[in-house]
């Protein structure tokens, strides 16, 4: 039995609601491994998503499991984690969930430091409502909302995060299984607010509209764009630019462990009250 | 004054901030509005002293969503807002009334709409507290009309919440939240504290949405064992989606029986002259009730024959007493701070032909008792 | 109800069709060319032969329809 077999909700109903080639799934086998690998107790666990593909997730995990409203998902989680900080708290968001209706919410929570793993499911359309345009889409491509090539300039999920100063940053892609379980594992153990970007592939509707290929040539298509952030610091720095633009730059971007969690903050301001 | 025991002169948002305190609140998610936000300072000095949850979020949104949140992982949760908070809450709040999550929320209305008169009073906020969130929903609302029944109502809406598993909204108002009053602080001895149905079952037979007898299915927390789920969307009784329409169908009847089950229980109201059955009859609720108190006494003085109905649980309405009144009455009239809100809700369930007249001021300041007075002199003087 | 092609005892993997929705990954990943597809287009194991073991179709698989013991078959019957 593979690993996440024994995390799947045994009284759901199979098979879930993804397309067929839709990457979401390896994404959250990898979370599964990941959190196998830490030996989290289940019941430790609570999983929160927003709406959108990425986000029916939870239901199909045996965690504590939260699907809350469009683009909230990490108010959600910072509640329920101030409440009960043992909680590993992941948010599982999408492209448009994270960053346009939740785009306040996520810069706050990363300015705010707690300690959520937020995975974003990056597949620059909104999947779930007919492939409509998210604010990843890169410039030129045709969704069901840009059908003459989008012409707004798309959000860097990486560079926001690390601007508003989340403390753990990574890219990676659906292709990069192992890497990404690490990744994933060492953002589910850093303490503070963990951003993992995950860029990930609809074939059936982005895939479709932009003539990308099944979902197993858009699969193989990331392995061909990607560059470990370890080369690409390793190229000269007008290269780097340019390698910048054209490859997806994986791996660990920023990992800052100096920086106070919010919840170990409000805890010792709670003692020391006390103490008075 | 007996000696043992404690009155403070407080505020409203004050006294509602205590009676949060007291109705057991741990975990308070806030943004600033005006009139609301003294509620949100005196939490946040209080509640991290007792070990409770305050904090400021980004926005009204977040604060309702971390307030469900808290809620799910087991704290008694609140959060304060005015209008156009309170209208930014309003899809979470739907959320919490689908899903069954206990939680309080403060709406201390003003004058509307948009950004209105934030300092100035209002109660044009009725029927967005019960239809705000779209779809059917049950909901609970109080409107308390002094700073002592604030603090009082502040911890029934905590036991209400956490007795239904329902979100409870207490509707003040800018006058009752900004007024000083003298108010008595009871002794925790003296106040019951309702504490959710949590579930004793085996985890795998846990069902979170379950069809009980008394239509409130027990509520686990989050990290304590029972590993279930919580979906906005319409979901079975194992709490995972479902388009089944039998499915459907009896979880929104559930809701409704729900309310209709229990609506007695819920329902708070307070006559003032009402036997014998008066020939006139005010209905009314909040700060507009003290004014209508006023005007009643002026009136009963000069003999007419009138009575008070106030309203205290505004949703549920309590239909049943209204109904019985009515069928009684000559004529009722009901003031209120909105061009009109609950006297539609009276209007229902009247079912003679008698006037039901409103009496309403909307431009930011209270009602005078001579504005009820006049009417009430004018229905009598129809009669004559 | 589930394809099974077992060459040697240790190595053991089969398709869970009721979960599988014919994308293609197994195949694509698989670094031995061992996957093959039927008349339907679901996945079968040709040439086990081949097969190194690494588990990648199990990993890549989006839908979890891959199971890489046999007795596995008792606890997708329980899901089912």
């Amino acid at each position: 039995m593979a690993v996440v077999h024994k995390y799947l909700r045994l009284k759901k109903k199979f098979p879930h609601v993804w397309c067929a080639g839709c990457t979401n799934g390896i994404i959250l086998h990898a979370t599964i491994r990941a959190i196998d690998k830490l030996k989290i107790p289940k019941d430790d666990v609570l999983m929160v998503s927003g709406i959108g593909c990425s986000s029916r997730a939870p239901v199909y995990f045996d965690f504590n499991t939260l699907h809350t409203t469009h683009g909230r998902a990490i108010p959600f989680a910072t509640g329920a984690k101030l409440v009960k900080p043992h909680l590993k708290v992941i948010v599982i968001t999408g492209d448009g969930d994270a960053l346009a209706i939740g785009g306040n919410h996520f810069i706050h929570a990363c300015v705010r430091n707690i300690d959520l793993t937020v995975i974003v499911f990056n597949n620059f359309n909104y999947g779930m409502t007919g492939g409509q345009r998210s604010p990843t889409t890169p410039p030129g491509k045709r969704t069901t909302t840009s059908p003459f090539g989008s012409i707004d300039p798309p959000v860097n999920v990486c560079s926001l995060a690390m601007g508003a100063g989340a403390t753990f940053v990574a890219r990676t892609t659906a292709y990069h299984f192992r890497p990404m379980e690490s990744i994933i594992a060492r953002a589910i153990q850093h303490k503070g607010f963990s951003v993992v970007e995950v860029r990930c592939n609809c074939p059936i509707i982005y895939g479709r509209l932009n003539r990308l290929g099944d979902g197993a040539k858009m699969l193989l298509d990331l392995k061909e764009q990607s560059m470990t952030v370890e080369a690409w610091k390793k190229l000269p720095p007008e290269k780097q630019k340019k390698a910048e633009q054209e490859k997806i730059i994986i791996g660990v971007l920023k990992e800052d462990t100096k920086t106070p969690e919010y919840t170990e903050q409000y805890r010792a301001l709670c003692e020391q009250l006390q103490a008075l | 004054m007996e000696e043992d025991k404690e009155w403070r002169l407080l505020q409203g948002n004050e006294a509602c901030a205590e009676g949060a305190l007291l109705g057991g609140c741990n975990f308070f998610a806030g943004y600033p509005i005006t009139p609301s936000s003294e509620i949100a300072e005196y939490l946040s000095r209080e509640l991290p002293r007792r070990g409770g949850v305050f904090i400021q979020m980004e926005d009204e949104i977040a604060s309702m969503g971390a307030v469900i949140g808290a809620s799910l992982a087991g704290a008694k949760a609140m959060t304060a807002t005015s209008g156009p908070g309170f209208s930014l809450k309003q899809e979470n709040l739907g959320f919490a009334s689908f899903c069954e999550v206990p939680c309080v929320v403060v709406n201390v209305m003003r004058g509307g709409p948009s950004t209105g008169q934030p300092t100035l009073t209002s109660q044009a906020d009725v029927l967005q507290a019960r239809w705000g969130p779209h779809g059917d929903h049950p909901i609970i609302a109080l409107a308390p009309s002094s700073v002592e029944e604030t603090l009082f109502l502040t911890i029934e809406s905590f036991n209400l919440a956490e007795k239904y598993r329902e979100p409870v909204i207490l509707l003040l108002d800018e006058v009752i939240a900004h007024m000083r009053e003298k108010t008595y602080i009871p002794k925790p001895e003296e106040i019951h504290l309702v504490e959710r149905k949590k579930p004793t079952c085996p985890p795998d037979d846990y069902l979170p949405f379950e069809m009980t007898e008394d239509y409130i299915p027990p509520l686990a927390a989050y990290g304590e064992g029972y590993r279930f789920h919580v979906t906005g969307l319409t979901h079975d009784q194992r709490g995972f989606p479902t388009n089944r329409p039998d499915e459907a169908e009896q979880l929104l009847t559930r809701l409704k029986m729900k309310m209709e089950f229990h609506k007695k229980d819920m329902w708070k109201y307070e006559g003032l002259f009402l036997e014998p059955v008066p020939d006139i009859l005010v209905v009314t609720y909040g700060s507009t009730a003290r004014v209508a108190k006023r005007a009643v006494r002026i009136a009963r003085d000069e003999g007419i024959s009138v009575g008070l109905l106030r309203v205290i649980t505004v949703w549920p309405f309590p239909d049943e007493v209204v109904k019985q009144l009515a069928s009684e009455v000559k004529g009722i009239i009901v003031p209120e701070q909105n061009q009109g809100q609950i006297i539609c809700e009276v209007e229902r369930y009247v079912r003679r032909d008698i006037p039901v007249v409103g009496v309403h001021r909307f431009d930011g300041s209270m009602m005078e008792p001579s504005q009820i007075y006049n009417t009430i002199k004018e229905m009598k003087q129809k009669w004559q | 109800m589930a394809q099974k092609k077992k060459v040697e005892k240790e190595k053991y993997l089969w398709v869970n069709r009721r979960w599988c929705k014919r994308c293609g990954i197994c195949a694509t990943v698989c670094p031995k060319n061992v996957i093959d597809y039927d008349s339907e287009g679901y996945p079968v194991f040709a040439r086990m032969d081949d097969c190194i073991y690494c588990l990648n179709c199990v990993l890549y698989c989006p839908d979890y329809a891959i199971f890489e013991n046999k007795e596995d078959q008792e606890y997708v019957k329980e899901i089912l």
